[in-house]
């Protein structure tokens, strides 16, 4: 049957040249009777198409008798589409744009949105699965990392969790051997991690229980990528020996590509092991914890538990785990809720976006069909059907939504990938993100939505009036009936006041960024070059060996004629890692008014690290070359401690200490200038300085302030560590300014996707206000005429449009205004330093906006006032 | 005696039962109606094509090329198997809804 139809529309044209060719034969059949019963030729002809019948209608009749009309109509609506595109390609190019800039800008919006916060993690039952968190809620610590002493407790206490598995993450090596030295993200795992996650790796073996122990941990696992990249995924790995920092591992596995754990940047694994004397001092605070949730059991129901046994463990240990609580979260919301609203936020705006487009779709197809209302009434009169008329207006954008989805998805499938290009480093499983299965369902309904909107409605709008309306009543031109207008109108009030919405929220985003950008981080980045580095203790055992290769290392670099200053520090500002402590001021009360200790950043410097980054030195001395081991302890803290701890009495002279264990007493010599270490948006805390050769580090920071362009140095400044010791890796090397940057980038891409979104919106909503606002005017040219020809001034004209622009704006206006204050709550997580509420923004979008509209119906309102009186009447 | 204009659907039966012999072609179906009902039942010729084509989409006939008797190109139509017992349905059916009115006027 369906095969049929099908050959049927194919060979339609020669089934029906067959027909016609059999329909001759018959007449001539007829005739050639007709003239054997002496009829004159002219006389059989006439006779013989009498007795046959009408020939256009028979033709019609057997072909819709074939069963090809359905297909058949499709196929020409199509084609009829395709036609009326080539006919208005304004219109046409119009429509497909706005179809592809809602598909590209939704799809690659949502592209992201479901790799990072949607799709499951890549783990057996993950739904089961749940990060554990301590919490010092009097300190403000919601979720801090857990003590082992706890995790051994939970394990041997609860009843709620399947296993519970603990991980360090700051646990790097440098990888020598097998060409360049790299320094390695390395995650320190506990042999349970792998069944609690449920993944098996793809070759070798994971940890076994005993490995967990000391003096056992000298084995590792790779990542899939670190095995690819640095041994040729060769299957021969597993089992050989490899030095990590200087010490001999055996690769026992090689895990799967899908496992990013914790983050995409871990590329090995080996054994927890911890010192034991922890569990008994239960101080250490550095550990993740996850674990897998019993089946059935609720989140409630393990936070309870895990509450109980807090209240237990504060017991039997007053005095260092008194106040400390436990949190239990889903680890997907653990890994993506810092992003997920952000990302809601944007994925809204863009479909705030996309309908701001579909309205304008909306309206020049309601305009189109207001044109071709005179067809459709006689169409109608002719006996088509509504439900043909709707068919046919939605197989006319057929054309449009095919080529601009299309279109759409080619641009989407670019966009993610720039856009993953560019996303911070802090954003966490962008790995996941690509056009999927379920992205690409979306955009296809997406489509589908934007046909229904767009298409479906004008059709249904325009085939009621249509088919209302005589052929008569649309000959003396009297279209637009009220309550399209009305409807035209209602689209620009909704394009308007989603538009404010989003321009307000831009505002406010940028006003934020501004603020940010403003602040000033206590030091001065311009031409500044960074490099990390950390040396092994198996290769320099005591801090004098690692102070002695500092030292050496910044005599070559400061012998670099294009070198400024160069300088060391174990943290780098706003690099994203800290090293905090409370502190304790000799003679001053330990607890401060607050009632908290003083938690300050611990930092050991070479004496030109200050001048290098232009930290101001306020009083006494910076340190110099002969604050060594065998000297007195010194030390230097910021303004803020010197405000804030000594108020009006000098610091210089007085001494503080780490209020850890027994350390000694530091003398203070000089007071710097406070720097922002850990974010721009936060001031954090105070910071305490020693001298690299009394208090040594393991990892430092090189920078340097270069003459000209720090780019410049980079090659040099690695060939130079390397010719010092070949077998130290250098990483993470960018210029400070980059690393300022890397630190807001995610506010910076906030900022910019919301401003190009609002943008775009304010394009399309102001070509939505000049196509009403030109189409009323279209429409009353023939009443302007008639005012200007009664003397009304063209003044008069211009006001009378403007003024329905006005109106239409004011409306919009407001509504989109009542949005904005409504939607404050959402946006207020992503600011700074502005309020949600923030009457400058709202001023600002407004009158932005407000401009734009005024220039959209400024063109069509001259056209109105240059009106030709005699021409606009003549015109009927 | 006016000739009856045929009643919708019995079209198919007449055009079945002129084929149920030999294959013909338009033009002589139309006559073979005129001639089996004595003239009594007027086909306007026209109509029988949409008819055949019904006929062929349901594959009861098939049509072929060939020559007619008057030495012209025209299309020939002949029963299929399927054909051959669609019509012997439909003149049953007939039969009974004849019988059925003949009664219906006969007894009022």
């Amino acid at each position: 049957m369906w095969h049929m139809r099908l050959r049927a529309l194919f060979r339609s044209a020669s089934v029906d040249r067959d027909l016609d060719d059999e329909i001759r034969e018959h007449l001539a059949h007829l005739v050639d009777e007709n003239l054997a019963r002496g009829m004159t030729p002219a006389a059989a002809r006439e006779a013989a198409r009498r007795e046959f019948g009408p020939v256009t209608q028979i033709v019609e009749a057997s072909r819709d008798a074939r069963g090809v009309s359905h297909l058949a109509n499709a196929a020409n609506d199509l084609r009829y589409g395709v036609r009326l595109m080539r006919r208005s390609p304004g219109f046409a190019v119009a429509a497909t744009l706005t179809v592809a800039l809602g598909i590209a800008a939704t799809t690659a919006m949502f592209s992201v949105v479901y790799g990072v916060v949607l799709r499951r993690l890549p783990y057996g039952e993950p739904d089961r699965l749940v990060s554990l968190y301590n919490t010092t809620l009097s300190r403000g610590l919601p979720r801090a990392y857990v003590a082992m002493a706890n995790v051994y407790d939970w394990r041997a206490r609860n009843h709620v969790f399947e296993d519970v598995a603990a991980l360090r993450a700051i646990a790097n090596f440098n990888l020598i051997g097998q060409g360049e030295p790299e320094r390695l993200f390395a995650a320190r795992v506990s042999a349970n991690l792998f069944s609690v996650l449920r993944v098996s790796p793809l070759l070798g073996r994971t940890f076994t229980e005993d490995e967990d122990e000391i003096g056992h941990e000298q084995v590792a696992i790779l990542s899939y990528g670190l095995w690819q990249r640095r041994f040729a995924g060769d299957p021969g790995v597993v089992g050989r020996t490899i030095s990590l920092s200087g010490v001999p591992h055996t690769v026992v596995g090689v895990m799967r590509p899908d496992f990013a754990f914790p983050t995409r940047d871990y590329q090995i694994y080996t054994p927890l092991t911890f010192d034991p004397q922890e569990l008994v001092t239960r101080l250490n605070y550095s550990y993740l914890s996850v674990a897998r949730l019993k089946p059935g059991v609720t989140l409630d129901a393990a936070r309870a538990e895990m509450s109980l046994i807090m209240a237990q463990i504060a017991r039997e240990h007053p005095k260092v785990a008194d106040g400390i609580g436990a949190d239990v979260v889903p680890m997907l919301d653990a890994a993506v809720g810092a992003v997920r609203t952000p990302l809601y936020v944007l994925l809204g705006a863009v479909v705030v976006m996309l309908l701001i487009g579909c309205a304008n779709l909306a309206n020049l197809l309601l305009a189109r069909a207001m044109v071709r209302q005179r067809e459709l009434a006689v169409r109608a009169a002719l006996g088509a059907g509504r439900g043909r008329l709707i068919a046919q207006s939605i197989a006319e954008l057929v054309p449009m939504l095919a080529t601009g989805g299309v279109l759409g998805l080619v641009t989407a499938a670019w966009a993610v990938e720039a856009l993953v290009a560019r996303l911070p480093a802090d954003v966490p499983r962008v790995e996941n993100i690509g056009l999927q299965g379920p992205v690409l369902a979306a955009a296809t309904a997406t489509l589908a939505a934007i046909a229904l909107f767009a298409g479906v409605w004008p059709a249904l709008e325009a085939s009621r009036d249509g088919l209302a309306a005589s052929v008569a009543d649309l000959s003396r031109g009297v279209t637009g009936a009220p309550r399209r207008a009305r409807m035209r109108d209602l689209l620009v009030v909704g394009q308007i006041a989603a538009t404010l919405w989003l321009a307000i929220g831009a505002t406010l985003l940028l006003r934020s960024f501004g603020q940010l950008t403003a602040i000033d981080p206590g030091f001065n980045a311009d031409r500044v070059y960074s490099a990390l580095l950390a040396v092994p203790r198996s290769k320099y055992p005591k801090d004098r060996d690692v102070a002695d290769f500092y030292r050496r290392l910044l005599d070559r670099v400061k012998a670099m004629p294009e070198i400024e200053a160069a300088g060391m520090v174990n943290r780098l500002p706003l690099g994203g890692v800290a090293q905090t402590s409370p502190i304790e001021f000799e003679g001053t009360d330990v607890r401060r008014a607050g009632g908290a200790q003083l938690q300050a950043d611990l930092r050991s410097v070479t004496p030109d690290y200050f001048r290098t980054l232009s930290i101001p030195l306020i009083r006494g001395r910076a340190f110099t070359e002969t604050d060594a081991d065998n000297a007195p302890l010194v030390g230097l803290v910021d303004e803020r401690i010197a405000n804030t701890v000594f108020k009006d009495a000098d610091p210089i002279g007085r001494r503080f200490r780490p209020a850890v264990a027994d350390q000694p007493w530091t003398t203070i010599v000089g007071i710097v200038g406070h720097i922002r270490h850990d974010r721009l948006d936060d001031d954090g805390r105070p910071q305490v300085y020693w001298n690299y050769k009394q208090n040594t580090q393991d990892r430092a920071a090189l920078v340097v302030r270069t003459r000209t362009s720090p780019e410049a140095v980079a090659q040099s400044i690695a060939a130079l560590i390397r010719s010092v010791d070949p077998e130290q890796p250098v990483y993470d090397t960018r210029t400070l300014e980059a690393v300022v940057d890397r630190s807001v980038a995610q506010r910076w891409l906030q900022t910019a996707l919301l401003s190009t979104f609002a943008g775009l919106a304010l394009l399309l909503a102001s070509v939505g206000v000049y196509g009403v606002i030109a189409y009323a005017v279209g429409q009353r040219q023939r009443e302007f005429g008639i005012r200007l020809a009664l003397g009304a001034h063209r003044r008069e004209i211009i006001g009378l449009v403007m003024r329905r622009g006005a109106t239409l704006f004011a409306i919009g206006a407001s509504i989109g205004l009542v949005f904005a204050m409504a939607s404050a709550r959402i946006l207020a997580t992503l600011l700074f330093n502005v309020s949600a509420s923030d009457l400058t923004s709202f001023a600002a979008a407004t009158i932005v906006l407000f401009i734009v509209a005024l220039a959209a119906c400024g063109l069509p309102a001259r056209r109105a006032a240059g009106v030709d009186p005699s021409l606009a009447l003549r015109a009927e | 005696m006016k000739p009856i204009d045929l009643v919708q659907g019995t079209l198919d039966l007449l055009i079945l039962k002129s084929l149920a012999l030999e294959p013909l072609h338009g033009w002589a179906i139309a006559r073979r109606i005129r001639q089996l009902s004595n003239d009594v039942l007027l086909v306007q010729q026209g109509s029988l094509y949409p008819a055949l084509q019904r006929l062929e989409h349901q594959g009861w006939v098939k049509a072929k090329w060939g020559v007619s008797e008057q030495n012209r190109r025209a299309k020939y139509y002949a029963l299929t198997r399927a054909g051959q017992k669609q019509l012997a349905k439909e003149a049953e059916s007939w039969e009974r809804l004849a019988a059925a009115i003949t009664l219906v006027v006969r007894t009022t």
